[in-house]
């Protein structure tokens, strides 16, 4: 697919398989940092054609300035509203023809970023599935688990050897003197909060996975509902937490078990059409 | 410029076109990478797809089979079935461009894919290979790979039957053609750090080599997740392929 100002922008649509039951929504999957629309290891077209499998057709595409996909000029630096206006577009495209009037926003990395922000401000999405992004709040539980999985470390005496106060200022730090209210995850909050009781309002439905590069950050599957309990998140979020997978899930193991957890939740909460 | 499906139903390939924007010089079909070095090498495959389309040419990218947004499984890897992808690509692009004749650019192992690819035919008039992959044990032992259910291995992260394996490791200097039927360019741009200085020897194809010290282009650069490009070996490769 061809679309957007000029026809410039460039999408790859797989159609839903014919034997499948029929859905009435649509997946937008949105590159992971500089990778174009085949995502790391060939992971997105994999998951496209799972999701196409269970009759949800799927846009992989490419955002102005990545893979085949121009920047225009007009937009200069301002990368958020471009690729704002390129998803935009994108779906624009998909109802026109009649592929779907509802849509599921999908990403990794970055493109988990965009798909909550895409969510949080187009109407027509009903879902997002963001594996591993990087805007999380880190709670008293997650920095207290990741520092538990680093204590083991300490007792190993060629730890100590090699110098003990060294590492254990390196293992603590991070956590010495944090709870839920440093900084970073104030400003996280802050990213996040209203978005987030908006898509709440809307009853969005949110898959978060986080593998285990994302450990220190995420890591138990209460943690959005923790960092965010006024919220009343518990109804509209599913958590997974991977921890044997890495952020480009280069096992296909890791790659088959995330493809199942997506295609589990999509066809919970997405049931086929009547 | 426009992206589209050819080739036979069924096994379709993706690939993108690339109109010419400047005086007439060819047409040019680029034969990439596998695996990750594909991926990191996408941008500056498409970046000089778009100088040569600046510069006069016709250009084609494309996947080859089970590769990319073609159809069909990463486990349909095969060195002679991507040659046969080569020579559907090259007719599309004589189809699109109106040009009899083609160029052609192999990087790293679309090196040996293009010059096999050129084998008999009698269109092709210039080939640059692009750090054509010459040791293919060294290449994988380079990289992690692992047995998986069924007989497969995982090889650089994709999963590939153990036959692609075996040609991998088979590949070297002599799997290219003795004969390119094509005027050759050879640039080579690393050098193994273990290797002796070859000084100006052929690599393939009984060409010397043009050697100029550019980032890989085809590797990760880990600041920005993809691929660098290097500016000058893309230089050069334009100038190669500038008819007078």
């Amino acid at each position: 697919m061809e679309f957007g100002p000029g026809s410039a922008l460039v999408g790859v649509l797989t159609a839903p398989s014919p034997e499948a039951e029929a859905r009435s929504e649509a997946v937008v999957l949105v590159n992971p940092g500089l990778i174009h629309r085949v995502g790391p290891n060939r992971l997105y077209v994999r998951l496209a054609r799972a999701f196409a499998s269970r009759g949800f057709p799927t846009l992989r595409m490419d955002l102005p300035g990545i893979g085949d996909s121009p920047l225009p000029k007009e937009m200069g630096t301002d990368l958020e509203r471009a690729y704002l206006a390129a998803v935009r577009a994108a779906v624009d495209l998909l109802e026109q023809q009649g592929v779907a009037r509802r849509f599921v926003m999908a990403g990794l990395c970055s493109g988990a970023d965009l798909s909550f922000r895409v969510a949080a401000t187009d109407p027509r999405v009903v879902g997002a599935g963001l594996v591993d992004p990087n805007v999380v709040v880190p709670t008293t539980r997650a920095r207290m688990r990741a520092l538990g999985s680093r204590l083991p470390r300490l007792w190993n005496p060629a730890v100590w050897v090699r110098g003990a106060g060294r590492l254990a200022g390196r293992v603590l730090a991070p956590a010495a003197g944090e709870g839920d209210d440093t900084p970073a995850a104030e400003d996280a909050r802050a990213l996040l909060e209203e978005p987030l009781r908006h898509l709440r309002g809307r009853g969005v439905q949110l898959c978060l996975v986080a593998t285990g590069d994302r450990h220190d950050v995420f890591n138990y599957p209460d943690q959005l509902v923790d960092a965010f309990p006024d919220l009343d998140l518990d109804p509209v979020s599913t958590v997974v937490i991977l921890p044997d997978a890495d952020h480009t899930f280069s096992r296909h193991e890791s790659a088959a078990e995330l493809e199942a957890i997506l295609l589990t939740w999509l066809a919970r909460v997405y049931p086929p059409s009547p | 410029m426009s992206a589209f499906y050819f080739g036979p139903p069924g096994a379709q390939l993706f690939g993108y076109f690339h109109e010419a924007a400047g005086p007439d010089r060819g047409a040019v079909l680029l034969c990439g990478p596998w695996a990750r070095e594909y991926e990191y090498a996408h941008r500056a495959m498409t970046r000089l797809a778009e100088l040569l389309a600046d510069d006069g040419h016709f250009v084609l990218r494309f996947d080859y089979a089970g590769t990319g947004d073609s159809w069909g499984d990463t486990t349909e890897a095969d060195l002679d079935r991507w040659v046969g992808d080569a020579g559907t690509a090259l007719d599309e692009l004589r189809a699109l461009s109106g040009r009899p004749r083609v160029d052609l650019v192999g990087l790293r192992l679309g090196g040996l894919v293009a010059s096999r690819a050129a084998v008999g035919r009698r269109d092709v008039d210039r080939m640059v290979l692009w750090d054509p992959l010459v040791d293919g044990r060294r290449w994988v032992e380079e990289r992690s790979w692992r047995p998986v259910d069924g007989g497969d291995v995982e090889l650089d992260r994709t999963v590939v039957r153990r036959s692609f394996l075996d040609e991998l490791l088979a590949v070297d200097a002599g799997s290219y053609p003795d004969r390119i039927p094509a005027q050759l360019h050879v640039l080579v741009t690393q050098t193994p750090p273990d290797e002796p200085d070859p000084g100006r020897a052929p690599v393939v194809g009984g060409v010397v080599p043009t050697r100029m010290a550019q980032p890989p282009a085809w590797e990760e650069d880990p600041v920005v997740w993809a691929g660098p490009i290097p500016a000058a070996a893309l230089e050069y490769m334009i100038q190669r392929l500038r008819r007078p």
